[in-house]
């Protein structure tokens, strides 16, 4: 029992710890990959080559003064940051970094939770963000926030329907809602026989996470900043950390839902063994989700904001389209090769 | 339809840019660390040359004082006993915040005592600093072409 109990608090210990690591070097990440990719250096002054600017930056922001403006809905304008930083966390606690690993006689699984709705369990999460930016976007008694929050809102609806449908093919495939159970039924990543699927769920994800060229919720050049102008200090700090942690859960599931997670390192556990191969699956995980990243980023550095309507085009026109041959797709596979 | 696969060809044509230019060096100077290299006829600060006996060449006429446009020399001289027909220099003084860099003191003066440098790092918390005294104005000739741009 005290041992169940360990482990759940070391497992949810990890699921909260993950994100807030790997954020900070990840916002310095990407601001060094801009900079590269724009031919200049990035931050480099804090720390070796800068990797302590973030910290610096979230210092900074700490110590701004706490600003609700005049004409604030207060009481939303507080809850909004809330909503969007706690949902975007507790998605984390069903996120799978690998299956499962046995070590001396125990086997502990390599994610918080297994829960067995776990695909609709993080597309509910998501869709809870959409509330934290309508407020914060009402709250806050600015045209440019409203704007910024009502493109978000027409946004986040319409690409979550997108998300779903691409991954009730590979629900459809794998039989299974639960995350760790999709890693393991994937003998091969389902990207290669759902690559419609895989297509349409990174556009869905970009959308989803407000990054570019679907970035047109916090369009600086139009809107200042979007739905977060008003806010300053922690509470700006807040949306960032969970747009950050978002990107960072999008990479996740696309690796572990269409990259097969650690794939190919099972396929090797029978020739190097068990623990070996855990090894290997892990690094194999983390590198699928940091080559995703650096994805993200680089069609960041590359492509232009889309227009609202090629936006809503793109959606319902190309990837709806797309999305229901996935689920096609996946049905014929599902009666076929994987009967 | 309102969008065309084959727009998905300049995407990765653009996507190839940037990762082209990833993989290149950054142009930036890191400037204290790295300077760029100055062209051969910059013109900074106002020097002070030296006598071979390493004292000022000034001979202290005035000319300067007289040419400069902001009155940013000044000259004090008193007369030698010994040799009445020499002046003594007992200060000369520059005001770089002043000064714009016209380089007329350095065509004023009759015995080539005043050139112009390469310097242009004055920066200073203390405006009454930037009034340079013959001492530093000698250094920073004698600086000139050691501050030499470290970039490669």
């Amino acid at each position: 029992m005290t041992e169940l109990v360990i482990t759940i608090l070391i497992k949810s210990a990890i699921a909260f710890v993950v994100p807030l690591l790997v954020v900070p070097p990840l916002i310095w990440g990407e601001r060094r990959l801009l900079g590269r990719i724009q031919s200049r250096v990035g931050p480099n002054r804090v720390g070796p080559m800068g990797v302590l600017q973030t910290l610096a930056d979230a210092v900074k922001l700490l110590g701004k003064e706490d600003i609700v403006p005049a004409g604030a809905d207060r009481s939303l304008f507080i809850l909004a940051p809330f909503l969007l930083l706690v949902p975007s966390f507790m998605a984390w606690s069903v996120v799978p970094i690998g299956t499962e690993l046995t070590i001396l006689g125990r086997t502990i699984g390599l994610y918080p939770t297994d829960v067995n709705v776990g695909v609709l369990y993080i597309l509910a999460l998501t869709s809870v963000a959409v509330y934290g930016i309508v407020m914060a976007g009402w709250a806050s008694n600015s045209k440019y926030a409203l704007l910024g929050s009502l493109r978000s809102s027409a946004q986040m609806i319409s690409y979550e329907i997108m998300l779903g449908l691409s991954l009730v093919g590979v629900v459809v495939l794998a039989g299974s809602l639960s995350l760790p159970e999709i890693v393991r039924q994937q003998q091969v990543p389902y990207a290669i026989p759902l690559f419609v699927g895989a297509f349409v769920f990174v556009c869905a994800a970009l959308a989803e996470t407000n990054r570019a060229p679907f970035d047109l919720p916090e369009a600086e050049t139009e809107l200042v900043s979007g739905y977060h102008v008003e806010y300053t200090g922690w509470r700006f700090a807040f949306f960032f950390l969970s747009e950050y942690a978002n990107m960072l859960l999008a990479s996740f599931l696309v690796s572990a839902v269409f990259l097969g997670g650690g794939w190919p390192a099972p396929l090797l556990e029978p020739m190097i063994g068990h623990l070996p191969a855990m090894f290997l699956a892990l690094v194999f995980m983390v590198t699928k989700v940091f080559l995703f990243l650096f994805f993200y980023i680089w069609l960041r550095a590359t492509l232009p904001r889309f227009r609202y309507d090629q936006l809503m085009n793109f959606c319902w026109k190309v990837l709806l389209p797309l999305g229901l041959l996935n689920v096609a797709i996946a049905t014929v596979l599902k009666l076929t090769i994987y009967a | 339809m309102g969008f065309r696969f084959d727009s998905l060809l300049p995407i990765a044509r653009g996507l190839s840019v940037t990762l082209r230019e990833f993989f290149r060096r950054p142009v930036t100077i890191r400037y204290p660390e790295q300077k760029r290299p100055l062209s051969d006829i910059y013109r900074g600060a106002v020097g002070m040359r030296r006598r071979p006996d390493g004292r000022p060449k000034c001979v202290g006429c005035g000319l300067c004082e007289t040419a400069c446009p902001n009155e940013c020399i000044t000259i004090t001289t008193e007369s030698n006993p010994a040799q009445p027909t020499e002046k003594v220099v007992t200060s000369y003084t520059l005001d770089v915040g002043r000064c714009l860099f016209c380089s007329l003191c350095v065509e004023a003066c009759p015995v080539e005592a005043l050139e112009m440098t390469n310097a242009y790092n004055f920066s200073t918390n203390d405006r009454s600093t930037l009034i340079y005294d013959v001492d530093r104005l000698m250094d920073l000739v004698d600086k000139q072409g050691k501050e030499a741009a470290t970039l490669e």
